[in-house]
């Protein structure tokens, strides 16, 4: 082999090679010649991109949902830790109290059968074939002056069922009759 | 004698008066049938001057006694011919007043039902009895008083539904078919 044949062959493997004359395939593509279209996103990228958006959501409810629930623990709008180191121990054993006894709102209890004399309200049902007695029970555990509501219902199939309910802590818009009673009795002020 | 025991009835009269006026009224539909009705069961008390286990026991032969007049006024030609009876006249109305349940139109059309589905309703719903007291009261099982209980019920809603006519005229009939006196 000639000299200079020699010298031609290197160069050409050179430009083969690539820049720093790394070992390459001969049959490897330019630059120039890769097309837009490998920019577009590859599936597993697309996967991965979803699911870094559903993390990112699920973290954002996740912080949606201690806030609400620090939210549920203040009392009188002071988040609770600030009222504890505001209070102190005597003081925060109150608030725990408080919060103990606002936490069940109804409990199970055997039916009493009470005529509808003593009944602080009655709630005849004839459609839903159903009727509800409620009474104010015992004395008011705090200064609001609501104590536990005892509810009785009595349906046309020969079941009864009878609930205590936290009169404070009963909601309007309960799905719940029995409960809706004894918001009812909680908020109607003295025997009706 | 007749004074003593006018005067044994004085107590039972002051207790049920007003309970069996109620129950009267509901059946009678009218103020002075209800009276009639209340005066004849005392009558009956007197004559047949029974023995009572207990005030339970007492306060249910009146109930009985009383639906039972009812059934036997209702039933007689002179009654079938002349009353056109299904709902209660609304001059009639003002003569009844529950003591602890507020009146509502359901009421109206729990009186309008047929005699065997109107005193069990009428009972549980606004007298407060358990449907082991009405069974023993009109002497009949408590699966009866709970079918009664429930197709009373549906005859009500229907009422309100599509009134007094139509639908509810045929399911009405076939009650009334069904059922005749409460104690059957």
């Amino acid at each position: 082999m000639r000299i200079n044949e020699w010298n031609q062959r290197k160069q050409s493997g050179a430009e083969i090679n690539g820049p720093g004359n790394m070992q390459g395939k001969g049959n490897a593509k330019k630059l120039g010649d890769i097309s837009t279209k490998s920019c577009k996103a590859k599936p597993e990228e697309d996967s991965f991109r979803s699911s870094l958006q559903k993390s990112m959501v699920q973290e954002e409810a996740m912080k949606a949902h201690y806030r609400k629930a620090e939210e549920g623990s203040r009392i009188g709008g002071q988040p609770l830790r600030q009222l504890e180191r505001e209070a102190g121990p005597a003081r925060m054993e109150n608030i725990n109290a408080c919060m103990e006894r606002n936490a069940p709102a109804a409990k199970e209890v055997p039916v009493r059968r009470i005529p509808y004399g003593e009944c602080d309200m009655v709630e005849v049902n004839v459609l839903d074939g159903y009727v509800l007695k409620a009474k104010r029970d015992g004395k008011p555990a705090d200064s609001s002056g609501i104590g536990w509501i005892y509810v009785e219902k009595k349906s046309d199939d020969g079941e009864w069922k009878a609930y205590l309910y936290d009169g404070a802590s009963s909601r309007k818009e309960s799905g719940d009759e029995m409960e809706r009673m004894a918001y009812a009795v909680a908020n109607a002020g003295p025997k009706l | 004698m007749r004074r003593n025991k006018e005067k044994e009835a004085e107590a039972p009269f002051e207790k049920y008066k007003d309970i069996l006026y109620r129950i009267a009224f509901s059946n009678m539909k009218s103020k002075a049938d209800a009276e009639d009705v209340v005066q004849e069961a005392f009558c009956r008390y007197l004559k047949a001057e029974p023995a009572f286990e207990n005030e339970n026991h007492e306060k249910a032969w009146f109930i009985r006694v009383v639906i039972n007049i009812c059934y036997d006024i209702q039933k007689s030609a002179w009654f079938s011919r002349t009353v056109a009876f299904d709902e209660v006249p609304e001059s009639e109305m003002e003569h009844f007043k529950l003591p602890f349940v507020e009146e509502d139109e359901t009421l109206w059309h729990v009186m309008a039902l047929p005699t065997a589905y109107r005193n069990p309703l009428y009972l549980f719903y606004y007298e407060d009895y358990s449907i082991k007291e009405i069974a023993q009261i009109m002497e009949l099982g408590e699966g009866t008083v709970k079918t009664r209980l429930r197709r009373g019920r549906e005859m009500v809603k229907e009422r309100i539904l599509y009134g007094t006519g139509g639908k509810d005229r045929s399911l009405m009939d076939k009650a009334s078919k069904e059922g005749g006196k409460d104690a059957d």
